[in-house]
């Protein structure tokens, strides 16, 4: 049983280290692999800064909001492992903050010690009337991918260097199941008009007096567009930019200035940060993520695949939830060709 | 006195802080800081720099907590602002725990740090030996970038640094107006104070820059403090004891106190050990004295014996001292103001 999986950044390795942990024992014949043409450090994935921290709405989405608590829960898990260190995964506390009083998030309940901001808090944060506060995770891209490739390495999964050109290369090579976890480019495997670049853009400081994240809202104009500030264990990212429909991953100066300036009024402290590097990259925005699974025929081949694309900015806030609930489609897939016997399915 | 001739004697937090709050109050005095020992070598330096109170039982309570709010919302102003990395402010957020619930669960200076309030039952469980606990946000200095940044700021008023032995405030009469007395744990030799007594901490400063918040037990023995590039794991508080030289078993017991609260420290790097003496005292000796031979007099100002509470108080004790300096140039002069050319 030869599964591929298609890209290597967050989604893609944590897809198949969650198959290969839950159906190596169970399925001696199966054969994991990860197609790439991006691998770590240039996914998209490792431009994030790692913050765990959904969006302020899930639109009713509740899937969605189980899924980050998923990932929220076993992060915490591993926090006291002594892998933290390696997978970049640290406690984070920080600010959120707002010109305006608004209501309380889906995962207020998932964070830990979330509580309103008092007014001595806001007096650090002039032009904001109301505000957050609360304890979250990072998990630094630039740790965490390279961990992940160390653990399906170690497992005896093979990594492809290459460009997959459409679901049928793999199938006409033996592959009977396709993972799509192609985020940004999934347009190229199969259009999808849903699938929109965010196109945002970082500044990396060097600024260690930085302790927390402070991430400000503009309810009006939507989320990332608002300068935020996320230090990570060795470097400090600013940003807040957010252009849906830009596809370009140039660097724009006129971005620079946008984040740079807005994020010396929030924080007068990183005037005197040095810059280190810049980098812009396509969140894979979709109205809804999509994670499913679908035949494909095409002449006399057929074959499954499992859609896992469309995370938008919150990849890495949910990327273990998503892992899990492809594992478990997988498993459909198994069963269904009679591949695993019965085997445990806890959340069929 | 017209243009009063000042020394602060000591070079830490006290006596720059001191010497600055001085010079913002008295401006047409010189002022002039000496000490045998200027930063990175002061106690200050091994210092943590976290701003949470030490409690004196000697002083009264509302005056500590004056003293500490003062200080809280003079650094809470630099670590606003752009000046912020350059001395070396910055907030810090954490957690205090108990293994079991203290007598006092809302300490004097609660509403003075932000955010105090109790631990919730999912962030205990990051503590499994802990039954209660408190989360607050604070500030913290990294000791040596903000006394360079106080040096500097003296520098610029005019103040002179002086590296100097002084082994008798008295020899200081001719060429000083008035004496402040900021010697730390040095007073205890230079005027003979013994009531102050060291009380001996040894820190490991580790490179550990994923450690974002601070933690501390209760009764103040185990500590994680991260600063700007080093996390601070202590300690020790080992009343009476003078010596200045690492010790190799209480820095394994240190290692492992901290790597209990915090296992990811494991993998810390860099370690270094430092040792300092806490200038402590009942109550901090903030007061004016005159010191007098042959009808030549000397006023002097002390301000020592902070122990382990130096950092969160100091800019509170500073103005108390510069106001003490401002009495002393206010009052009436004997017969000794002229002899001194």
């Amino acid at each position: 049983m030869r599964v591929a999986v298609i890209g290597a950044g967050v989604i893609g390795l944590s897809s198949a280290l969650c198959i290969h942990e839950q159906f190596q024992g169970l399925v001696p014949s199966l054969e994991l692999e990860v197609y790439a043409d991006h691998f770590t450090p240039h996914t998209t994935s490792d431009g994030a800064a790692g913050l765990w921290q959904p969006y302020l709405s899930d639109h009713g989405n509740l899937q969605e909001t189980l899924w980050n608590k998923e990932t929220f829960d076993h992060l915490l898990g591993h926090l006291h492992s002594p892998a933290a260190k390696e997978m970049g995964l640290f406690l984070l506390s920080g600010y959120n903050l707002f010109t305006e009083p608004v209501p309380d998030p889906s995962w207020k309940n998932i964070v830990l010690g979330f509580r309103n901001l008092t007014p001595k808090e806001l007096e650090l944060f002039p032009g904001y009337s109301y505000g957050w506060f609360n304890t979250a995770l990072m998990l630094e891209g630039r740790n965490y991918l390279p961990w992940l490739t160390n653990r399906l390495t170690q497992r005896g999964v093979k990594f492809f260097h290459k460009k997959v050109e459409s679901f049928q290369e793999l199938f006409s090579q033996g592959v009977d199941v396709v993972i799509n976890c192609t985020g940004m480019r999934s347009g190229e495997l199969q259009p999808d008009p849903e699938l929109q670049p965010g196109r945002g853009q970082v500044i990396k400081v060097l600024a260690p007096w930085v302790k927390h994240f402070i991430i400000t809202h503009d309810v009006k104009s939507g989320i990332y567009k608002s300068p935020y500030v996320i230090p990570g264990s060795e470097f400090t990212v600013l940003g807040g930019i957010y252009q849906p429909g830009n596809w370009s991953e140039e660097n724009s100066a006129q971005d620079h200035r946008t984040i740079w300036e807005s994020c010396c009024r929030l924080l007068p402290a990183l005037q005197t940060a040095k810059i280190v590097s810049e980098w812009s990259g396509l969140r894979p925005a979709r109205a809804r993520v999509r994670l499913e699974r679908e035949s494909v025929r095409h002449g006399n081949l057929q074959g499954e695949v499992i859609h896992n694309y469309g995370h938008g900015g919150f990849g890495i806030t949910i990327h273990w939830g998503c892992a899990m609930a492809a594992a478990r489609l997988l498993g459909s897939i198994l069963q269904e060709r009679g591949k695993a016997g019965s085997f445990p399915q806890s959340r069929l | 006195m017209a243009a009063p001739r000042i020394a602060v004697v000591g070079a830490g937090v006290i006596g720059l802080s001191t010497a600055l709050c001085i010079v913002e109050t008295c401006p047409s005095s010189s002022v002039t800081v000496l000490s045998d020992q200027f930063s990175p070598n002061t106690t200050s330096d091994v210092a943590a720099g976290m701003l949470i109170p030490h409690t004196y039982p000697g002083t009264p309570i509302h005056v500590q907590k004056q003293w500490f709010k003062e200080t809280f919302t003079y650094l809470f102003a630099i670590s606003n602002s752009d000046e912020a990395s350059e001395a070396g402010i910055h907030l810090v957020s954490g957690w205090q725990i108990f293994k079991s619930t203290p007598k006092e669960e809302l300490p004097f200076w609660s509403d003075v740090v932000l955010g105090f309030r109790p631990m919730s039952e999912a962030e205990l469980q990051k503590f499994p030996q802990h039954r209660f606990g408190q989360a607050f946000t604070t500030l913290k200095c990294d000791c040596p970038s903000y006394l360079l940044w106080l040096e500097k700021r003296l520098k610029a008023t005019g103040v002179q640094m002086c590296n100097r032995k002084v082994a008798d405030l008295w020899e200081l009469h001719s060429e000083y107006d008035i004496v402040v007395n900021c010697t730390g744990i040095g007073a205890h030799q230079l005027v003979g104070d013994k009531k102050l007594f060291p009380v001996r901490g040894q820190v490991l400063q580790v490179h550990a820059p994923w450690v974002k918040h601070f933690i501390r037990e209760g009764d103040g023995l185990t500590y994680i403090y991260p600063g700007m590039h080093k996390v601070t794991l202590g300690g020790t508080r080992e009343k009476e004891s003078w010596s200045l030289l690492p010790d190799p078993g209480t820095t394994k017991d240190i290692f492992d106190r901290c790597c209990s609260l915090e296992a990811s420290l494991q993998d810390a790097q860099d370690i270094k050990v430092k040792v300092g003496l806490r200038p402590s005292r009942q109550c901090v000796r903030l007061q004016r004295e005159v010191l007098s031979q042959g009808g030549v007099k000397l006023p002097v100002v002390h301000n020592y014996g902070h122990g382990a509470g130096g950092f969160s108080v100091h800019r509170g004790t500073a103005k108390e001292a510069a106001r003490l300096v401002g009495e002393c140039i206010a009052a009436p002069q004997g017969s000794s103001s002229r002899a001194k050319i």
